[in-house]
């Protein structure tokens, strides 16, 4: 209906000019009547009738389709003064979409990762149930069979309680062929039903498959069927082989299901297989088996926990000899985002913090540009326009700035979001569920609306409230406004200080993690991860002798110097937990609780400890004589238990007792930092790797760091690798190697997540601090320029020129001042969203503080100085004429 | 019902309808009408005429249509519909009856 009156308007519109006309012409005509002058007549009828076009405008009002018309005149009105305010347009649209950039891409990394629902049934009732041994220092330990066993049996608020083991199997055609390894997870037949989420093609696991000596079958992952089986729907029913098993494939599962017992939903696991049914035989110390149990949905989580508890009790007295043992049960949401947490929020603090600086920025441009636009809107209220008008054109100008800024910031966010991902640590929980969030996105636009409408309508009201004939008559120039754009520069000085701290703290927390001494050199160290086949090499001595074997292999490779294995390298493998002790030791104090001590145990072939550049302190590593598992009953301790058990030293020769086994200790070696630079871990020994035969190995390259006969391919140690592959294809031809990669990389990637935070922060801290400075120059220049005629009068009497520079500097340093004292207030109150972040740093950190408060001066002092220099320059003559 | 806390609004309509009541009339006409009915004391503004005239057009209280003026011009005739002749009987009734009360509370002081 109104669109049909718009395009009626047009004819209305002349309609009413004739009457008008009309109305006019017979009223001039009858003044001329009664002997007035026709020119002097027209002029009469016309003031009488004032203002046509108002009056028009009135009618248009009446008719009641004024509101559509009126958009799009106000639309066209705005484009038209945008146009002509080329940079302000630019700037605006600009620190909007950035904004917006920032906020979308970060919010829709947190939304993906922290608050969307798991892709499961009821994903909130899904729980971990780990084995809390605090006594031990063992707060989530994997659970024993007969804990399982009791779970299952004594609790009614489950729907049950799946079984998860970690693995990896080498996988190929029935028909033999290059086999692959690839990860393998044994699990319950109940796991995909627990989970609600299943094969999508043939089916999931049946009763009775998990029988130890059925016919075993697997499930694989829709990316190992398309890629390896080239999406074959007739396979499912036959057989592959799995770690050289004839095994029938019963199911695929769907593209998106995500679920390993390694890392948790990043990505599948590409091949699970039942996991064999002898849960009441395992040994009660044997914590092995991961746990994913379902609340039934009538039950509330409190008492599904409750009855956990009570389980956990019985199990205390009846099995730990009541030394404290627990379940831990948290939800499998929270175990997976609870290591990214931290950092989560740190971004999300940091993005907000910055769009609030971005606001303000936004709010001070708006502002000057109305301030300098007072007399135009003025001139257009004095001639008739009425207050709801010139609002609504100003909020049209504002949206069509939001709008621009809002779609610029979309399409940035989206590629912001990818860049994002691309820098993000491989291990980023939930990775493939983060996208552009629309929710995330639609919010942001509106946002982007009411931040616009907001700054839109600060001036309208304040230009309401301008005496209309002080404008026109340009005196007194308008200053209302001045305090609240020093409010705002003030606000974005504070959270500047805010950003900037956090970077700077954790900069200094970046720097001193490099610097720690990891307690091994990965400096031109390959790590070769490889699994030796269980059905050709069975286990124990042979996988030994076929890891000695590799290891010759590649230590005749030219430019390799030293070579060994490892079942746990440190930032790649998973330690065994042992329980430690001395029974000779000095220090014992014959309280058994003391002088054991859980350490972290790993397997190592002969040559490992100078392969992977592992300092011996005292003794001598493994050699030869220690590759047959009865002759290799000896343990290198780490220097922490050589400090504890043999403070006067001799800790060589002396018999140590590893997780129950008298070992001899043959060396003292360097502590390795594990998995974390941040925190030495566990104390640690190493056995050899025959004593510990595990079929899933590192084997550690040390390459010739001179780069010696290597000129063409340059010095990478990633060079040696086609090499190496041939050394071993010439020991095994069908031994897959699963991974090849630089230790220095792995050092390095373990800090990425804080790389990345550290980027992104500072990255926002110097946009913030950019933003701020124009502020202060800002507010520092239009107080000189409206000065202008006082300091000229001052510098024509004769002040000198600091003093006239101080008197214009005072009130920005003031601010300055107030600024930093508010943001070292706000470091305070948001360092703490920080202190998971730092190393080696509090986050009231003085030194730190200090730099940055600083910089920030320094910054700021500059972006005042200039135009303050512009005061002393100012010459009288034009000055006082400036009025 | 005219809206009543806009007496001058209400006013001016309650004019423009009586002038109409004697047949159709163009815009300058009803001014002039209502000056002349008036002995010169009511003066319409035609900024208030021509809105005034539009809203009631849109109410359906009279109907406009472009004709010939006694001037051989091209101008637009307005004139009373049913529903304004009922309006007008109701508002004037109504008019008179505060008129009535205003000049009563005047007489009693």
């Amino acid at each position: 209906m109104r669109l049909l009156k718009i395009l009626r308007r047009r004819a209305h519109e002349r309609d009413m000019d004739d009457e008008m006309r009309f109305h006019v012409d017979m009223e001039a005509a009858d003044l001329e009547r009664m002997g007035v002058p026709p020119a002097e007549a027209r002029r009469r009828a016309l003031a009488a009738f004032g203002g046509i076009q108002r009056y028009k405008e009135e009618g248009h009002e009446s008719r009641g389709d004024s509101w559509l018309a009126d958009l799009m005149r106000d639309l066209r009105y705005a484009a038209r003064s945008l146009r002509r305010a080329p940079s302000y347009t630019a700037v605006v649209v600009l620190t909007l979409a950035l904004g917006i950039a920032a906020n979308t891409s970060i919010f829709s990394v947190a939304n993906g990762i922290l608050f969307k629902p798991l892709p499961y049934r009821e994903p909130g009732k899904l729980v971990v149930v780990s084995d809390g041994l605090e006594m031990i220092g063992a707060p989530e330990a994997l659970v024993t069979g007969p804990e399982v066993v009791r779970l299952r049996a004594e609790t009614r608020s489950f729907e049950g309680f799946a079984i998860l083991r970690g693995g990896s199997a080498a996988v190929s055609a029935s028909d033999g062929g290059e086999p692959q390894q690839v990860t393998a997870n044994a699990v319950s037949v109940n796991f995909f039903q627990l989970l609600g989420v299943g094969p999508d093609v043939g089916r999931g696991f049946t009763a009775g498959e998990d029988a130890v000596g059925v016919a075993p079958v697997a499930v694989i992952s829709r990316r190992l069927w398309m890629q390896r089986y080239g999406a074959d729907r007739s396979l499912v029913g036959r057989q592959i082989l799995v770690d050289g098993r004839l095994t029938t494939l019963v199911g695929v599962l769907p593209a998106d299901f995500r679920y390993t017992a390694q890392q948790y939903t990043s990505e599948s696991a590409d091949v699970f297989v039942p996991y064999a049914d002898t849960l009441q035989r395992m040994p009660v110390t044997n914590h092995s088996l991961g746990v994913l149990a379902r609340i039934r949905s009538d039950v509330p989580a409190a008492r599904a926990v409750d009855e956990l508890k009570a389980v956990a009790r019985r199990l205390d007295r009846e099995v730990y000899r009541s030394r404290g043992f627990d379940f831990k049960a948290i939800t499998l949401q929270e175990l997976m985002v609870r290591q990214v947490r931290p950092a989560l929020v740190v971004l999300l603090v940091a993005v907000g913090v910055l769009i609030l600086i971005m606001c303000a920025n936004l709010a001070v441009l708006v502002l000057v540009r109305t301030s300098m636009r007072e007399r135009e809107l003025s001139v257009r209220r004095a001639i008739g326009a009425s207050n709801g008008r010139v609002t609504r054109q100003i909020l049209t100008e504002m949206l069509m700035l939001s709008v621009g800024g809002g779609v610029t910031g979309a399409l940035l966010g989206t590629w912001a979001l990818k860049a994002l991902l691309a820098l993000a640590p491989g291990a980023l929980p939930r990775r493939a569920e983060i996208g552009i969030d629309v929710t995330v996105l639609a919010v942001t636009l509106l946002v982007s609306l009411v931040v616009g409408v907001v700054i839109g309508l600060a001036p309208v009201v304040h230009s309401a409230r301008s005496d209309i004939a002080n404008v026109l008559r340009e005196k007194a120039p308008s200053r209302s406004g001045n305090a609240l754009r020093r409010g705002l520069v003030l606000l974005q000085l504070a959270l500047s200080m805010v950003l900037l701290a956090g970077t700077g703290l954790l900069l200094g927390s970046f720097v001193r993690l490099t610097r720690v001494d990891p307690g091994f050199n990965p400096d031109h160290v390959l790590a070769i991860e490889l699994m030796a086949s269980r059905s050709k090499y069975g286990s124990g001595q042979p996988v030994a002798n076929l890891i000695t074997r590799y290891a010759e292999a590649l230590r005749s490779t030219p430019g390799v110097t030293a070579v060994g294995a490892s079942t746990a390298p440190p930032f790649l493998g998973m330690q065994d937990q042992n329980g430690f002790s001395v029974p000779r030791s000095p220090t014992n104090t014959g309280d058994p609780q003391k002088d054991f001590v859980l350490v972290d145990a790993g397997g190592v072939s002969p040559g490992w400890m100078q392969a992977a550049g592992v300092t011996l302190v005292e003794g001598q590593e493994f050699g030869p004589e220690h590759t047959d598992s009865a002759s290799a009953r000896v343990v290198i301790i780490d220097d922490l238990l050589a400090r504890r058990y043999f403070p006067q030293g001799g800790a060589v020769g002396q018999m140590a007792n590893v997780n129950g086994d008298m070992l001899r200790v043959l060396g003292v070696a360097r502590h390795v930092r594990m998995g974390d630079l941040r925190e030495a871990g566990r104390e640690q020994v190493w056995v050899p790797h025959a004593y510990r035969a595990y079929r899933y190995v590192w084997i550690a390259v040390r390459v010739d760091g001179t780069c010696a006969g290597a000129a063409s391919a340059g010095c990478d140690p990633l060079r040696l690798v086609p090499a190496m592959r041939q050394a071993i294809r010439g020991v095994d031809a069908d031994q897959p190697i699963v991974s090849v990669s630089r230790m220095s990389d792995t050092v390095r990637d373990s800090l990425a997540e804080r790389r990345l935070v550290l980027i992104l922060v500072g990255g926002f801290a110097g946009a913030a601090l950019l933003l701020a400075a124009l502020g202060v120059y800002g507010v520092t220049a239009s107080a000189v320029t409206q000065r202008t005629r006082e300091l000229g009068i001052r510098m024509a009497l004769g002040a000198n020129r600091p003093a006239v520079i101080w008197s214009v500097l005072s009130a920005p340093a003031v601010l300055v001042g107030a600024g930093l004292v508010l943001g070292l207030a706000g470091t305070f109150v948001l360092g703490r969203a920080l202190e998971r972040l730092l190393y080696g740093v509090r986050p009231t950190d003085p030194l730190t503080l200090g730099l940055v408060a600083l910089v920030l001066l320094v910054v700021a002092l500059i972006a005042s100085w200039v135009p303050a220099r512009r005061a002393t320059r100012v010459d009288p003559m034009v000055a006082l004429r400036a009025e | 019902m005219a809206n009543r806390t806009d007496l001058l609004q209400g006013t001016l309509d309650l004019l423009i309808l009586r002038t109409l009541r004697l047949g159709a009339l163009h815009g300058w006409g009803i001014s002039k009408r209502v000056r002349q009915l008036s002995n010169d004391v009511l003066q319409i503004n035609q900024g208030s005429l021509y809105p005034a005239l539009y809203r009631l057009e849109e109410r359906g209280f009279i109907k406009a249509e472009w004709g010939i003026s006694p001037e051989g011009r091209k101008a637009k005739f307005y004139d009373l519909t049913g529903k304004g002749r009922e309006f007008l009987v109701e508002e004037r009734a109504s008019w008179r009856a505060f008129a009535g009360a205003v000049e009563a509370v005047l007489k009693g002081t």
